[in-house]
């Protein structure tokens, strides 16, 4: 971006303009931004009269020219819309510079490190300026970013803080599940992010936490929100050809502030803000959980004497009067509770075209909700330019950011710990050292602390050999290296501590090097054919280790050093985790035409090799080609003064992502036991190497249509597409006669399509003092199995105990759930269908009368019709992913007030309401300390003849039978839409004058809440907090909501 | 501009520099373990991988009850005490062909018959066989010559074959495939096709192989010519067995293997006693083609049910010095029958004691070579000979039988009784159906315990004919596969390989 205002400027400088003689005024006024939320001024505006430099706007914006007075004076500014000014005799001109935004045709685009303006970018594109997203404060920028680009699905499934949530773009990339049941994942395909012109691997092994070995902390997590020029997303193949590998699943690129005033600009953004509890599980407490227990087991035992029996037989129903029993604890109060944290970030830039630099410094630190979790983020990131002449630019950047995160007993994404202990039964006693809920106390002593440490260093120098022609390089290394200390004190591991340390180091080096050349043939005295040329070679070199060292053994609770004693070798456990090296290496080169700008060709070609790809895999090649066709530059729409711009979009191209490791490739050898005495080397038996190993491969078609009209009173962009996604990774099982376990197996494919709105539209006039801008993106998804593994057709996959399994059928979503199709409750015994042939009910196993259905049990559908209920009576029902996502934002301004809404809606999505089906199951066995809910909230059966939703939860005695409330079944998958009040931010500006006085520039301050809340049919406590998988389970981290109070100064 | 002439340079030699040294970089070097792109690599690299097919082998031959099952199986034995872990009753299962109730079963003998009955292990030998042959064709190093190259080759040939012949010989029709890194799932093939190719695959490349190997640890431990030739002999005799129309050929093709035996003038029959029994055990004897070495003096040691003698002796050859019963003895009509008192035979006083009792006095004393553990009352035995797989007698025999079956009977007496002269007993002349039935009493003898006897009746389908057979098999048993092993197929494999199948007869 900087790149092209320069030579802007150089030009701008260098050109011979005549000056008229003419009578020298002068002239002040000051320079306000007219589109900011703040209404700030705009300090160094570049000031020019008839292409000649002649000032620049100061630190509060203030400017005195000398100009002729009849001239014309523009001002020009990075970011903001070229403003002419007649001055007209006028010794004073206040000018306001509306901001640019990606929606006007003078925007700039990056995309494949190439800027360039709106007209020739011929990919799918959304930027959101920095300004938009900040006032909030948040541990991840990505969670700010939701509902605001069409075809981003952010969910932020965990309200962990530090935790990122789940980024998609147009769709799942990778239908592999693993592990069981609630805690079964999907594999996450995050885009890739690229910071500054650097890319930055988001998918690494051991990043996402909950695989247990580390502290997961996102990349994109180091830099602040308040450090954010803008974000841009882009989306289809046209837009991200360059990034090759790794950009398959789409690139989100971060541009951080550059300094850009001649005065030292010092800003300060800082806020408080309350973390509360959302609305947790209510519980029946004390007396009457006790009661409830025996009115069920008197009720509904086989008989007296023996319900009696079972009473007298469990002590914490019988003994009330011991005080061990005799309490009423509300669990959950201890674990979760409000908490006050804060953000401060400080930001000082400077300099001019020649030389800018800038220094920001920040801090975020927030508690948990839930205790014993928090996270904190100290970073220093710098940057600096330096442009002595137009031909040359060196450009260096130094980003440091150190992240604590503590999680408790839990991982980050899940806190099963804290979920088994909210659980327990209100009548034991509150955690003590000496109660028995261990799972409490593990929550809540157990000390777990990780930190992350990231350094990146950035070079970037670039070399104009000749006019249009220039070279340049990127150097990039990225060191990151993060611990993870988990102390269990003796009293919860039998007596003996428990020490568990991690750490790993990542490191990156990046190079780029770049070379570009323009030129265009003349027709009629202007640029009418225009080429470019754009090539750059890249090499990447990635490696990662982690270790760990485990003692179960630690002599006491005050000695947390691995270093002690062991009594066993077997009680000590260490070793390296994981070893990963990737180096990539790329060619890639782009061929852009245009006529006039009206009718742009982009031909891109990338071709990738990956230290990973097998032998005979090679280098990947990836072509794409994009035309786009601008209306408005038309001759004959020169007249429709209307029309700001209106361009037609097609792109085709595909992209990358590497698979697997050098293992899967190529095989693990090692020595083994000697034979004849002498050494012996074998192969690794679990995977075979697979010498044709490919990368994963995404190819995208897009049809997209861009207008603005009435002066950008109203956008709107809109995009088709078609997305394949083939070679998905998938570890496949191969037959035992072939000696190895598995093979890297890259034979799945889906496919995406779907179609995206992004409107903007300002309502009032321009002369309106109420400045109003409303936004919404929309966007639909459809995601569709294309192949499997060894041309299957179908494939049930299953996830655990709990019979949740998936269903995965060609020409359906690839994750369907397979359930057991509830149909209502019995309500009566009569309505139970009986076999005609054997005169025998419906019913489940076995011909004992206990497995029969009666009233008050769930209608299963027997699917196949025998009148028992086994597992092929399930049905393909639901789909976990959802299928709209999209958001609505508004800005409201009027003098000094601003007033912003953010909501964001996800709709058409399935949510298996795994807590719901919990809560029941735990009436199943009455003899069983835990908590239960209490009755009266469930529309359930109660007697004959009752319709109900639930069926009767209170039969203990045929629940382990019949399994009424079974996990796998449409009762308990609920309809997951939702509208979310993402934030509310109330901005006020001071008074400039009033500011100044003391000193400062400008100040602002702003109030903001985020969370508040949900519009949704569904019956559970989030829609949103649940996995990826759409499974909401107790062990989630609930969303607090957030009640900020922000203070901006600038001196 | 001059400057700017360097500048193209550097920027051009940069480029071009970047470009040869890619495959370079791409190449990683894992610091973790052994990564195949840096392996492969020098011949120690091959020798070592080599070694560790054997290892494949050792875990099969050395780590599973598969010999003594091999000769246990049909025969006239009995358990005579009761074995350790509820053994007696899995054992009586085998001896009786009763294979349902064993892969039915849990107990600790159950689970180590089933061993027999999952074919993995064989796999994996050829597998890693594939992979050696393949590899070594492509592996350019300066210590690695032309010979080498074949010669390693030969040796993969050899081990993948030998699998080849175990899975016919216990399954029947098997899965069959030489491609290295094989990952489709195959249907099963016809076993005389199996055989047939596996001749013409062993054929190929055995003249690659040494006619002696010349370092004395490496003799009946790492296979030869003379190897490949009885392996050659073994693959012929099981074809003809099921491709009666043209066994003629097979029969043909063991004599012309057996007069190319002659030729080598390393391998000689050695005289049967005490000693040379260690010796021949041992595997490095004139005697030995191929085995499987147990060394207790390299630390490689053998399961103590591999070995034929933890069931069949007992102190001072095996447990300690209050273990004077046997597990299991032969029968004393059929031992009598094989080694009569009244002719000479050393092997009757060599390699028994308490012949024919019947009882747990009875002595097997063929494997005799033994390393202890333990101290003073303390000590106990356990055997430490080496898993025979084939040796000079067993190829002179299989000729024996040959040339009788073509009618050849000058020829037949002549390599029967080579073996018989060894033993100090007297020769055989006897024509027609008896000196068939001689051939087949005389492999019973000398190779008995050797894990051949269960094959030889079914190869010469004896197995049908009372007079050779305790457990007798019905013919229509016989066709629809009960002499196989039955092949233990997971819920796993049936998912990753839907082509396979199981035995008819036991699945």
């Amino acid at each position: 971006m900087k790149y092209i205002y320069t030579i802007g400027i150089i030009l701008a400088l260098s050109s011979h303009s005549l000056v008229y003689a003419q009578k020298q005024i002068k002239v002040t006024g000051v320079v306000t931004s007219g589109s900011s939320s703040s209404n700030e001024t705009i300090s160094g505006v570049s000031i020019s009269l008839g292409g000649k430099a002649i000032g620049s706007s100061d630190r509060y914006g203030k400017f005195t020219i000398t100009v002729p007075d009849n001239g014309e004076v523009t001002f020009k500014s990075l970011g903001y819309k070229t403003v002419a000014v007649a001055v007209n005799n006028k010794t004073y001109i206040a000018v306001t510079l509306q901001a640019t935004t990606q929606m006007l045709n003078e925007a700039k685009v990056t995309s494949g490190y190439q800027t360039k303006n709106r007209a020739l970018s011929t990919g799918s594109a959304v930027t959101i300026s920095g300004k938009d997203i900040q006032g909030v404060p948040a541990s991840d920028i990505m969670s700010l970013l939701q509902g605001k680009v069409a075809g981003l699905n952010i969910q932020n499934t965990s309200g962990a803080p530090g935790v990122r949530g789940s980024v998609t773009i147009r769709g799942i990339s990778n239908i592999s599940v693993s592990g069981d049941g609630n805690a079964a994942f999907l594999t996450p395909t995050s885009p890739l992010y690229v910071i500054d012109g650097v890319p930055v691997d988001d998918n690494a092994n051991f990043s996402y936490g909950f695989q247990q070995a580390g502290p997961g902390v996102s990349p994109a997590s180091q830099i602040p929100p308040e450090d954010v020029e803008n974000i841009t997303v882009l989306k289809d193949a046209a837009a991200t050809a360059l990034y090759g590998s790794r950009g398959a699943y789409g690139v989100i690129l971060i541009t951080t502030k550059r300094g850009n005033s001649k005065v030292p600009v010092v800003r300060y953004n800082g806020s408080a803000f309350l973390s509360t509890v959302p609305q947790l599980r209510t519980v029946i407490g004390g007396q009457d959980e006790r009661l409830l227990r025996i009115d069920q087991i008197m009720k509904y035992d086989t008989s007296y004497y023996h319900a009696l029996d079972m009473i007298a037989n469990t002590p914490f129903l019988s003994d009330r009067y011991n005080p061990y029993y005799n309490n009423s604890t509300d669990w959950q109060s201890y674990f979760y509770k409000p908490t006050y944290n804060q953000t401060h970030n400080l930001n000082v830039s400077g300099g001019d075209v020649k030389f800018n630099y800038k220094v920001a410094l920040g801090i975020y630190d927030e508690t948990g909700v839930q205790k014993n979790t928090g996270y904190s983020r100290y970073n220093l990131n710098m940057n600096m330019i330096y442009n002595p002449n137009p031909r040359f630019k060196l450009e260096a950047q130094l980003n440091n950011s150190i992240q604590r995160q503590r999680m408790g007993s839990g991982n980050g994404l899940f806190n099963t710990g804290v979920a088994a202990a909210a659980d327990a039964s209100s009548l034991l006693p509150a955690p003590t050292l000496f109660s028995s809920v261990n799972s409490a106390l593990s929550a809540l002593k157990t000390e777990d602390d990780n930190k992350v440490l990231i350094t990146t260093a950035t070079v970037n120098l670039s070399y104009d050999f000749f006019k249009n022609f220039k070279a340049s390089s990127y150097l990039n290394y990225n060191g990151q290296s993060g611990t993870k200390d988990n102390f269990t004190p003796a009293a919860l591991n039998n007596n003996q501590a428990l020490y568990y340390t991690y750490n790993d180091r990542a490191t990156t080096i990046y190079n780029r090097n770049q070379l570009s050349y323009v030129f265009s043939f003349k027709e009629d005295g202007e640029d009418a054919h225009n080429f470019s040329l754009f090539g750059f070679s890249e090499l990447r070199a990635s490696a990662f280790k982690s270790d760990a060292m485990k003692n179960d053994r630690v002599v006491n609770d005050q000695l947390q050093g691995p270093i002690v004693k062991q009594t066993g070798f077997a009680s000590s456990k260490g070793g390296t985790l994981e070893y990963n090296d990737l180096r990539t290496v790329a060619f890639a080169g782009q061929f852009s035409y245009n006529y006039k700008q009206r009718y742009v060709l982009d031909l891109n070609y990338r071709a990738d090799g990956l230290s990973t790809n097998g032998p005979n895999a090679g280098y990947i090649k990836n072509p794409a080609i994009a035309v786009k066709w601008n209306i408005e530059k038309e001759r004959f729409m020169e007249d429709a003064t209307w029309l700001d711009y209106g361009s037609v979009r097609l792109s085709y191209g595909s992209n990358i992502s590497p698979n697997g490791n050098i293992y899967y490739t190529y095989g693990k050898y090692y020595g083994s036991d000697r034979y004849n005495n002498n050494p012996t080397v074998v192969t690794d038996l679990n995977y075979l190497p697979n010498l044709s190993l490919q990368p994963s491969k995404a190819t995208t078609y897009n049809a997209g249509v861009d207008f603005s009209l009435f002066s950008n009173r109203f956008t709107l962009s809109m995009d088709s597409y078609y997305k394949q996604n083939d070679n998905i990774f998938q570890d496949k099982v191969i037959s035992s006669t072939n000696s190895f376990n598995k093979i890297a197996s890259t034979e799945i494919s889906n496919v995406n399509y779907g179609w995206e709105f992004q409107v903007t539209g300002r309502p009032l006039a321009p002369t309106s003092p109420f400045k109003w801008t409303m936004s919404g993106s929309f966007a639909i998804n459809r995601e569709i199995l294309a192949a499997l593994p060894d041309g299957l057709r179908e494939k049930i996959v299953s996830t655990g105990d709990d019979g949740q399994d998936i269903y995965q059928r060609l020409g359906i979503n690839s994750l369907s759930n397979f359930l057991f199709n509830t149909k209502g409750v019995y309500a009566t015994n009569g309505q139970v269908p009986v076999d005609p042939v054997t005169g025998l009910p419906y019913r489940v196993g076995g011909n004992d009368p206990l497995n029969y259905f009666k009233g008050g049990d769930p209608i299963f559908t027997d699917l196949d019709g025998n009148y028992v209920l086994d597992n092929n009576d399930r049905v393909i029902a639901g789909n976990s992913q959802p299928a709209i996502t999209g958001g609505l934002f508004s800005l409201l301004q009027y003098k000094k007030w601003s007033v912003e809404v953010n909501a964001s809606f996800t709709l058409k999505r399935d949510v298996l309401n795994n807590t719901l089906a919990y809560q029941f199951s735990r009436f199943g066995n009455p003899t069983t300390m835990g908590s239960i809910v209490p009755l009266s909230m469930i529309d359930y059966w109660k007697q004959d003849g009752d319709i109900a939703t639930y069926g009767n939860p209170m039969d203990f005695v045929r629940n382990g039978r019949i399994n009424p409330f079974r996990y796998n079944q449409t009762l308990f998958q609920e309809d997951g839409s939702y509208l979310k009040l993402n934030s509310i931010k109330v901005y006020y500006n001071f008074d400039q004058n009033l500011t100044r006085r003391y000193g400062m520039n400008r100040m602002s301050m702003n109030f903001s809440a985020a969370n508040l809340g949900y519009i949704t049919r569904y019956s559970g406590a989030n829609p949103e907090t649940v996995s990826a998988l759409g499974r909401d389970f107790g062990g989630n981290y609930p969303l607090p909501k957030l009640f900020s109070l922000g203070l901006n100064i600038e001196f | 501009m001059k400057f700017k002439k360097i500048t193209y340079l550097l920027a051009a030699s940069t480029l071009v520099l970047s470009l040869s040294s890619c495959e370079k970089f791409l190449n990683v070097t894992p610091i973790d373990a052994l990564s195949g792109n840096n392996f492969w690599k020098t011949k120690k690299d091959v020798e070592g991988y080599t070694n560790g097919i054997y290892l494949k082998l050792k875990k099969k031959f050395g780590e599973t009850m598969l010999i003594p099952s091999l000769d246990m199986r049909g025969n006239y034995v009995k358990v005579v005490e009761n074995l350790d872990s509820d053994g007696s009753g899995p054992i009586n299962n085998l001896i009786s062909n009763n294979m349902t109730s064993v892969m039915n079963g849990t107990t600790t003998y159950d689970n180590r018959l089933k061993d027999n009955m999952n074919w993995k292990a064989w796999y994996d030998v050829i597998a890693a066989s594939n992979i050696l042959y393949y590899e070594t064709g492509r592996l350019d190093a300066s210590d690695f010559s032309e010979t080498d190259r074949k010669q390693y080759q030969a040796e993969a040939v050899f081990t993948r074959n030998l699998s080849y012949l175990y899975l016919c010989r216990m399954f029947g029709d098997v899965i069959y495939y030489t491609d290295a890194y094989n990952s489709k799932a195959l249907p099963r093939e016809d076993q005389v096709e199996v055989m047939k190719k596996c001749i013409a695959d062993m054929q190929t490349v055995k003249d690659d192989l040494p006619i002696r190997q010349s370092s004395s640890n490496m003799i009946g431990v790492r296979p030869t010519r003379a190897s490949a030739i009885a392996l050659l002999m073994h693959l012929n005799m099981w074809a003809a067995a099921w491709d009666t129309e043209s066994k003629e050929g097979y029969y043909a093709a063991v004599l012309s293997l057996a007069e190319e035996m002659a030729t080598y003038q390393d391998y000689s029959l050695l005289t049967i006693s005490t000693e040379n029994t260690k010796r021949i055990f041992k595997g490095r004897s004139a005697e030995n083609l191929f085995g499987v070495l147990q060394d207790f003096n390299y630390g490689e040691t053998f399961s103590d049910y591999a070995n034929y003698s933890f069931f069949f002796s007992h102190y001072p050859y095996r447990g300690k010095e209050d273990k004077t019963k046997s597990f299991l003895s032969y029968d004393k009509k059929y031992i009598d029958k094989l080694f009569p008192a009244s002719n000479a035979d050393l092997r009757r006083s060599t390699w028994f004691e308490n012949i024919s009792a019947e009882s747990a006095d009875f002595q097997f004393k063929k494997f005799i070579n033994t390393y202890s553990k333990g101290s003073g009352t303390n000590i106990t035995m356990y055997s430490d000979d080496s898993a025979i797989i084939f040796r000079l007698p067993d190829a002179l025999l299989l000729a024996a039988e040959a040339a009788a079956e073509l009618n050849n009977e000058a020829t037949a007496h002549r390599y029967l009784n080579q073996v018989r002269q060894a033993a100090g007993a007297p020769d055989i002349l006897s024509t027609g159906l008896t000196l068939k039935n001689d051939i087949f009493a005389e492999r019973c003898r000398e190779l008995i315990g050797e894990g051949q006897y269960y094959f030889d009746l079914v190869r010469t389908k004896r197995v049908i004919d009372t007079e050779f057979a305790k457990t007798v098999m019905s013919v229509g048993d016989f066709n629809r596969g009960a002499w196989t092993w039955p092949l233990i197929i997971t819920a796993e494999e049936r998912g990753a390989n839907p082509n396979l199948t199981g035995n008819t007869f036991w699945n």
